[in-house]
């Protein structure tokens, strides 16, 4: 493997944004078949954090617990009138559709106790106690009341002291995926969860608190996962009998801290450590870039003066008329790339191909015949790559409409499935961000990638002369698998498609 | 089904289901199917019955008819948001659809859409219909009840609304428009979802499914849960039998007679008339309330008297009218 660096005079060497920002920035294939499977973005939990937590404390009065008015006694257990609880809505009456339990049960906190119907839902109540039912205060199909007792329930005495009587909701507390730790002394991550939602109640997360437990740590052996408060004692006993607690690791790339994705995710300077879950648009790329880089990389750099490119350009848009389709709007260089790039495939194959290794049978290259050419944007969710399909049987204006229409999709997160499946080559405009030598990294589903540095006005010897003149130079970075597209192929190919560009007149000959 | 994904989905999560079916009459969790449709006409003309599992009152469907589902957590639900999205939707159908004071959604005044809901501890659902195309005539002739009025029963009853189809206000309008228009309104109002690749569709060729649907479908159709988990109800009827007015009184329980009482209604009956209604009460006491239960129950008795005979002709004529629902 080699480098080939086409030599050329320099006054200054831009250096270009740290490699590996741009490594993780890059293409993101086969984003869709992970999304597919996600069942909801932990995006949108945390988004609605924050609505939800005041639907907790004011819309939720169901949960609410009147004083029962009970002091903490000494004996045993005690029995409680468990009131039917406001359900909401204004229903001060419904109708006991069906019993779960009968007197003699036990029952645990959050089990089901009984069905009741108002008018147009059916609610199921459930229980907010351990104990057991000492008493069904109706029938089946009579009509219960709200605020007045529905069965009783022996507890033990213990267990209701803590229950506080403020209006706190009781039940569920989503815990959102970030929370900067409020424990002085760094935990022990040797039991570690990686769940964004903790049931405990409320007496639960007061012990925890008191202890600076985080209980996103804790093992719950409670039903469903809740967490008990001698869940709590014992995790601090045996956090206690560990050695030296390990350095927390904080898994979110600094990548995440500076892109726009994941909102969820964003780490706050200055908050201290802590440990975040990968976004899906970075659980994405971590499976994607680790399949990537088994790829053997030829990269190839070249340099190309783009002056006739934007004349040509500015002919073509001072020609469009403002008219009512898409098509007739003012294009950007773009499109042209992207067509250079699909004429200049038309000559190599090979570089439109993907490799087909299966374990165990031999390696075949399936080449493809519809140049889809998959293009970078910086979308509200990370990076993501649509494709253009189709290339070589588009104009160049019937490229940037399409263009036009994927960014608008890609804004407004809604690029369908067909947008993002089926590239066969991807091209990163990542120069619009900065960064001028770019070392992109293939995508594993195909064997070419190209990153366009940004586009700068440098000094150049005119031909042969010794005079200066200034250039519009823009650096574009190839790199292709190695294991079936050779050195002088790459370069020859990047050779053509400077020139394409270098002298547009040249697309026109080219073009069907 | 619903219940599978209320249980099962991930309790963040907002899962929006489309679907439609056969002519079905849906009753609520606790109403009275006797009270609530026409089970005669249901019968004769091919449309099945079903009890869900959220309240409310009793609907139609046919293919012409769509259902939608939104499963949310529970801190989430609030009766008019579905509601209000499917309008929004509609709107973009250039259907002026609103949400009226039922939380149902209308169009000018005529409802097309009803909805029932669910809460358990940590979610909740909202269920609806939405009348595309829907053959109105035969929703009117199911879902009105001969014995209407003589049924005294505890549970929701249905309350009456003018309806109409949105093919009323659109041409264009059908199941998938309008599951399309739903779809990205979800999206829309439920987090930035790229709601085209969480999209499932499923059809008979999905077999897991079917296997799942198939279970279900054989939980609701048991007499059990479609008849016997009817609350307490009694049904009085009068007539006249052998020239001197009758009155009875039916009491039900789970779909099984607990209790006949009959009597003249000037009071005139002597001892073998209390004889004979105490013969014909015996008889039907744990029957299941169906006209073909109640004949067999009834046949030996008519053989006792001409008296037992007529009486026993015309509790089931009434009865008939009612219960002609399939047997236990």
């Amino acid at each position: 493997m080699f480098t080939v660096q086409t030599a050329s005079k320099r006054a200054a060497v831009s250096v270009c944004a740290s490699r590996a920002r741009i490594h993780s920035l890059l293409h993101i294939p086969t984003l869709l078949q992970v999304a597919s499977r996600q069942r909801s973005s932990p995006v949108l939990a945390a988004l609605d954090t924050t609505s939800f937590a005041a639907h907790i404390s004011d819309k939720q009065p169901w949960i609410e617990r009147r004083g029962f008015g009970t002091s903490a006694s000494k004996a045993k257990e005690e029995t409680v009138a468990y009131k039917l609880a406001d359900i909401g809505e204004g229903i001060t009456e419904c109708e006991i559709i069906q019993w779960f339990v009968k007197p003699g049960d036990k029952v645990f906190q959050f089990d089901k106790i009984c069905e009741v119907a108002s008018d147009k839902a059916t609610v199921e109540i459930t229980s907010r106690y351990d104990g057991v039912i000492k008493k069904l205060y109706y029938a089946d199909n009579d009509i219960a009341l709200v605020g007045k007792p529905l069965v009783d329930i022996a507890v033990e005495a213990p267990a209701l002291a803590q229950q506080p009587k403020a209006k706190e909701p009781a039940v569920i507390e989503l815990a959102p995926a970030v929370m900067p730790s409020t424990a002085a002394a760094p935990q022990d991550f040797s039991c570690e969860r990686t769940n964004d939602v903790v049931y405990a109640t409320p007496a639960v997360r007061r012990i925890a608190r008191e202890g600076s437990v985080d209980l996103r740590f804790v093992a719950g052996t409670g039903k469903g996962g809740r967490i008990l408060k001698d869940d709590v004692y014992r995790f601090v006993e045996s956090s206690r009998e560990k050695p030296a607690p390990v350095e927390p690791i904080v898994v979110a790339t600094t990548v995440a801290a500076q892109s726009k994705a994941s909102r969820s995710d964003a780490v706050r300077p200055g908050s201290g450590d802590h440990i975040v879950n990968l976004s899906p648009v970075q659980r994405a790329m971590f499976r994607s870039m680790t399949d990537s880089l088994s790829i053997p990389h030829f990269r190839f750099k070249d340099e190309i003066e783009i002056d006739a490119l934007i004349l040509a350009r500015q002919r073509i848009n001072s020609a469009q008329q403002p008219q009512a389709d898409a098509a007739a709007d003012k294009i950007t260089l773009m499109p042209f790339f992207i067509k250079a790039t699909s004429l200049a495939l038309a000559q190599f194959p090979i570089l439109n191909s993907r490799v087909l290794a299966e374990p165990g049978a031999t390696p075949r290259l399936e080449y493809r015949a519809a140049h889809n050419i998959g293009v970078a944007m910086d979308t509200p969710s990370g990076l993501i790559v649509p494709s253009i399909k189709n290339v070589q049987d588009k104009s160049l204006l019937e490229i940037a409409a399409e263009l036009r229409a994927l960014v608008l999709r890609g804004k407004a997160g809604a690029l369908t499935s067909s947008d993002l499946r089926g590239g066969t080559f991807t091209l990163s405009n990542v120069g619009m961000i900065g960064g001028t030598y770019l070392s992109p990294v293939v995508v594993s589903s195909e064997v070419c990638i190209c990153a366009i540095g940004r586009t700068q006005r440098l000094p150049r010897f005119d031909g042969n002369s010794d005079r200066v003149v200034a250039r519009n130079v823009l650096v574009t970075s190839w790199a292709a698998d190695h294991r079936v597209v050779d050195g002088a192929t790459m370069a020859r190919f990047s050779m053509l498609y400077k020139q394409l560009l270098e002298q547009p007149e040249l697309m026109l000959a080219r073009m069907r | 089904m619903l219940c599978r994904i209320l249980r099962k989905s991930d309790p963040e999560s907002f899962v929006l289901y489309l679907w439609r079916n056969r002519p079905t009459i849906v009753i609520g969790r606790n109403q009275n199917p006797w009270k609530e449709c026409n089970l005669k006409m249901m019968a004769s003309r091919d449309v099945l019955l079903a009890r869900r599992t959220s309240g409310g009152g009793s609907v139609y469907h046919d293919m012409g008819n769509s259902n939608y589902t939104v499963v949310m957590p529970r801190e989430a639900f609030t009766r008019d948001k579905c509601a209000e999205m499917v309008s929004r939707a509609l709107h973009h159908a250039d259907i002026p659809a609103y949400v009226n004071e039922r939380h149902d959604v209308a169009v000018e005044g005529r409802k097309i859409s009803g909805s029932a809901f669910k809460l358990t501890n940590k979610r909740a659902f909202h269920h609806g219909t939405m009348l595309i195309d829907a053959d109105l005539g035969r929703l009117h002739g199911c879902l009105h009840s001969e014995a209407k009025d003589d049924i005294e029963a505890l549970g929701v009853e249905s309350v009456r609304s003018v309806v109409t189809n949105l093919r009323e206000y659109s041409l264009s309008i059908d199941h998938l428009t309008f599951c399309q228009a739903v779809m990205s309104e979800f999206g829309r109002t439920f987090g930035k979802l790229d709601v085209g690749r969480n999209v499932t569709v499923w059809d008979e060729s999905d077999t897991h499914v079917v296997g799942m649907v198939e279970e279900e479908r054989k939980r609701i159709s048991t007499w059990k849960w479609l008849y016997g988990q009817t609350p307490r109800f009694v049904h009085r009827f009068g007539g006249v039998v052998g020239g001197k007015p009758v009155v009875a009184k039916v009491s039900v329980y789970h779909g099984h007679i607990t209790e006949v009482s009959l009597g003249y209604d000037a009071g005139q009956e002597d001892a073998d008339d209390c004889g004979v209604f105490q013969m014909i009460s015996d008889s039907l006491v744990d029957a299941p309330y169906v006209a073909a239960d109640v004949r067999s129950c009834l046949g030996p008795i008519s053989r006792e008297s001409p008296t037992a005979a007529e009486l026993c002709r015309w509790i089931l004529e009434k009865i008939m009218e009612a219960a002609s629902g399939d047997s236990a």
